[in-house]
């Protein structure tokens, strides 16, 4: 997350020649990780009763791949050559999946396969243009006449678009060289605390009051601002 | 009610038991690198930085975390497996989203779920545009196997 600040360009599209070369960064690798963790979030949102989370993992795994989600670890993707036409092999074969999973999870929890179709209009057009989702394809003609509202795929778009979060600092790498894997839980809770400090202080108009040094006692801090 | 950390954690688990076991060790190594970053001192200020901007959560959040994902596979030097982009960035997000919970509160699983929508829609952007530049070098539709262990900072552990 934070790698956001080096700039809405400069990471995916500052290195794009020599990213877009990279071996096996392909849609049918990406959307073989895609149906992990949107399956897992359709699965999570049909046991708890959410439906948007339900529809949001199904949206994101691939409305014929939820079926095989179902089911244990997916093992078929080895991610190499032969894992672009088993993931999709699985997904067009599993065309009924919505329904499989529907008997088996809890239907009243799934989004009808209209609206499925709704949500997967753009990202089907995204997908189409790589010819490697020919059953989002067949999602895409039900959703044709559906009235589209702004998709992730379009959200993401405007934000690369508006460099809404960029902030142009560079560096960023070097900064965690060395960094200890024991520290991380410790480092966020100090920094969890500091940003208590300082919604505290945003709270009780406390101006002035530096937080983020880390070599300040917190409570000192507090304290000393109010007396 | 549970907390939201108690429902994200309820996903992490659902996430899991869909990895491959032979997975689990690299996207385990991804995270924890990722969150070396979210979390280091030096750079946990651009973390900050980016969660008072203006905007949605769910928008911050997840565009934060495909930003993150790229550095992560740059670091790599494209050994980080494609496949494990987006359960990386789902794990990732969790963290994130249970920091954002701690310290300012309002997190739901609803927030999560666009929030990783976004991080689907965005990997996918990256990979297509990706695949067309490849078609346009010469390598239309290739698919080079991966390698099996991982190097740079995704294969040096913890």
């Amino acid at each position: 997350m934070p790698a956001v600040a080096i700039g809405a360009v400069s990471i995916w599209g500052g290195t794009a020649a020599g990213f877009s070369l990279a071996a096996g960064f392909t849609m049918a690798n990406v959307a073989a990780g895609a149906m992990i963790a949107g399956g897992a979030l359709s699965v999570f949102g049909g046991a708890t009763g959410n439906k948007k989370l339900a529809s949001t993992g199904m949206l994101i795994a691939g409305a014929g791949s939820v079926g095989l989600m179902m089911t244990g670890p997916v093992s078929a993707l080895p991610g190499a050559a032969g894992g672009a036409p088993t993931a999709a092999a699985e997904m067009a074969a599993t065309e009924s999946g919505v329904m499989n999973a529907a008997s088996t999870s809890g239907s009243a929890m799934l989004p009808s396969q209209a609206e499925l179709g709704s949500q997967l209009g753009v990202d089907a057009g995204m997908a189409a243009n790589t010819g490697t989702a020919t059953n989002i394809g067949n999602a895409a003609n039900v959703a044709n006449t559906a009235a589209q509202p702004l998709s992730a795929a379009a959200r993401y778009e405007a934000l690369m678009r508006n460099q809404l979060l960029a902030t142009g600092v560079s560096g960023l790498t070097s900064g965690y060289t060395g960094y200890k894997q024991n520290q991380i839980a410790e480092d966020a809770l100090h920094y969890q605390r500091q940003r208590d400090d300082t919604e505290y202080a945003n709270r009780n108009n406390l101006t002035g009051l530096t937080l983020r040094s880390p070599s300040l006692p917190r409570i000192g801090l507090i304290n000393a601002q109010r007396s | 009610m549970e907390s939201f950390s108690q429902q994200v954690q309820g996903y992490l688990e659902h996430l899991n038991e869909k990895i491959a076991p032979e997975d689990k060790g690299t996207l385990d190594r991804i995270a924890i690198n990722g969150q070396k970053i979210m979390f280091s001192k030096s750079t946990h200020k651009y973390m900050l930085a980016m969660l008072d901007k203006e905007g949605e959560m769910a928008d911050k959040l997840g565009y934060g975390i495909v930003e993150l994902l790229g550095m992560l596979f740059m670091q790599s030097k494209g050994a980080l497996p494609a496949r494990l982009l987006i359960p990386a960035g789902a794990v990732l997000l969790a963290k994130a989203c249970e920091f954002v919970d701690r310290t300012e509160g309002g997190m739901s699983m609803d927030i999560f779920a666009d929030a990783l929508e976004l991080v689907d829609a965005g990997i996918k952007k990256q990979a297509t545009d990706a695949e067309g530049k490849q078609g346009q070098q010469g390598n239309p539709g290739q698919s080079p196997a991966q390698p099996s262990a991982p190097q740079g900072l995704i294969g040096q552990g913890a």
